[in-house]
């Protein structure tokens, strides 16, 4: 009599702990697509876009390579959200955050089926090796002198730190300004806005700057455009990070006209 | 029948109550493998570019689980219901139009995704398909002719022109064995014109392209400098589909009504 209420205590024990009705198991996976373009450190194209080592971070990590056209697919990559980290060997490293996978047919990141949409795809550039040598300020211009490693080109970018007091870090700054140069008698100069620096006439005002260049858009795909994702947010300084930043060069000063 | 067969023992009760409840257990805890939602919805359009109606193109989705479908109504509009969450792909179909995929449907479940708006172009007609006779760097014969165009001469004679087709794209590299596959630009900016020919007393049918529309076109990435041979070879397609449609998994532009199957001789000339 006992082993009979012992073994129904047991059964029914054992049905109301079991499952109560079917789990199911979110178990899609699929391919996830995406482009990479790359650049040298002065934002020129460059043709080989292999070997670009594409990380997504999920509840695991994949890793894929790009080829030549500078394409990427993780194939049966499981359903999640994941980051995409992008490396290679002497590029500014890129990341890409919240890119929900459903799974199941492919997720193709960025490129617009239609003309009438612009598409876009991850641009990397190569770590500047030019130095910046000296910084001046005058007649409403700003003039920049580099070391260049290789040829002078077309054009430059700086990104210019600006502070009221002397030491500054680029962190502290108080105005920070990008400044598009062009070639002038072996120098580079850039029309500078006095209007729109926030110091008082008369003040000494303190900079430094840091290479910076990139490229906007491309042409491709037979004539469309496409746009670079190259930055991307540090959500623990909440600060916008742009990879293929510079060193800082020294520090320079100016009064304020 | 004899029912007090059917009396069973208490043990035997017991046994059977046992078995039951461990099928039970074993049934209630599978874990299944399926959607997680079957109600999701994918609506959008879809329009073919010649006169007449939208209805009647085939729309199907292929998702993780199978496929839907649905038909166009008179305005071009198609819901396809009851699918899903995952990821889907559209395939647009008419018969004599070209077939297009549309990639990344995102189907979370319980919601309404909206397709981009979709044209089908019609294949080219299977007519001849003229040979490119001669090609040349000149002027274009206008009112006000402009040098620099790339010139072809073809077969084309006014009074034959009703058996070619003139859909075609022209596909140009500077490698001999240029085609579909291999190519550095493939253009529909060619224009035609008939011109007399003193010779064959009759209008002879000559093709154009603008250098400068092409430059400007592929700006930065123009691939022919000045000095260098380009090979060109003409395909069947519908010209209206000029930029093509981007295929977003393989990275490539793709034409619907291309037919690769056909193609003009190939015919050469210096880049000026």
């Amino acid at each position: 009599m006992i082993r009979t209420v012992i073994i129904k205590v047991f059964l029914i024990g054992s049905l109301l702990t079991s499952c109560s009705k079917e789990t199911l198991i979110p178990d899609l996976e699929g391919s996830l697509v995406g482009y990479v373009y790359t650049f040298d450190e002065f934002a020129n194209r460059l043709r080989d876009r292999s070997g670009v080592l594409v990380t997504a971070h999920g509840l695991r990590q994949y890793t894929t390579l790009t080829d030549d056209a500078g394409r990427f697919e993780f194939t049966r990559l499981p359903t999640g959200t994941y980051e995409l980290h992008f490396y290679k060997q002497g590029f500014g490293g890129l990341k890409y955050q919240g890119v929900v996978h459903l799974g199941g047919m492919p997720t193709t990141l960025g490129l617009s089926y239609t003309p009438s949409i612009n598409s876009q795809a991850f641009f990397i550039y190569r770590i500047p090796e030019t130095r910046i040598a000296d910084l001046s300020v005058g007649n409403d211009s700003l003039t920049a002198t580099f070391d260049f490693k290789d040829d002078q080109p077309e054009r430059m970018a700086i990104q210019v730190y600006l502070s009221g007091v002397s030491g500054f870090t680029s962190a502290d700054a108080s105005q920070t300004i990008t400044c598009h140069m062009l070639p002038d008698n072996g120098k580079f100069k850039c029309k500078m806005n006095f209007s729109n620096l926030s110091f008082e006439s008369g003040m000494k005002v303190w900079f430094k700057a840091a290479i910076l260049n990139r490229k906007i858009s491309v042409y491709d795909l037979d004539g469309r455009i496409v746009a670079g994702i190259d930055t991307y947010i540090d959500y623990t300084t909440y600060k916008t990070v742009y990879p293929n930043l510079g060193d800082e060069s020294n520090q320079f000063s100016f009064v304020m006209p | 029948m004899n029912r007090i067969n059917f009396r069973l023992s208490c043990p035997d009760l017991l046994a059977l109550s046992g078995w039951l409840a461990v099928i039970l257990i074993i049934n209630a805890c599978e874990e299944v493998s399926g959607p997680m939602t079957v109600n999701s919805v994918i609506t959008g359009g879809a329009y073919i570019a010649a006169p007449g109606t939208e209805e009647g193109i085939l729309v199907v989705a292929h998702g993780p689980y199978g496929q839907g479908s649905a038909v166009t109504d008179t305005y071009g509009n198609f819901t396809i219901s009851g699918l899903a969450n995952g990821t889907y792909y559209l395939e647009y179909s008419m018969d004599g139009f070209g077939t297009m995929w549309q990639y990344d449907i995102r189907l979370y479940g319980n919601d309404t995704a909206r397709a981009v708006y979709t044209q089908l172009y019609e294949k080219p007609p299977a007519l001849k398909l003229p040979a490119l006779k001669k090609a040349f760097i000149g002027v274009r014969p206008r009112n006000n002719p402009e040098p620099v165009w790339i010139c072809f001469d073809t077969d084309i004679r006014r009074q034959n022109v009703a058996d070619y087709g003139l859909q075609f794209m022209l596909c140009m590299s500077i490698h001999e064995n240029v085609s579909w596959d291999n190519y550095e630009i493939c253009d529909f900016t060619w224009s035609g014109q008939f011109n007399w020919d003193a010779y064959l007393q009759d209008d002879v049918y000559s093709i154009y392209i603008d250098i400068r529309n092409l430059k400007n076109a592929y700006r930065e990435i123009f691939p022919f400098p000045t000095g260098y041979r380009v090979y060109v070879k003409g395909y069947p397609c519908n010209k209206g589909e000029s930029g093509g449609y981007l295929d977003t998994y393989l990275g490539v532009r793709q034409f619907s009504t291309l037919d690769k199957t056909r193609s003009t001789n190939t015919i050469s000339f210096i880049m000026p």
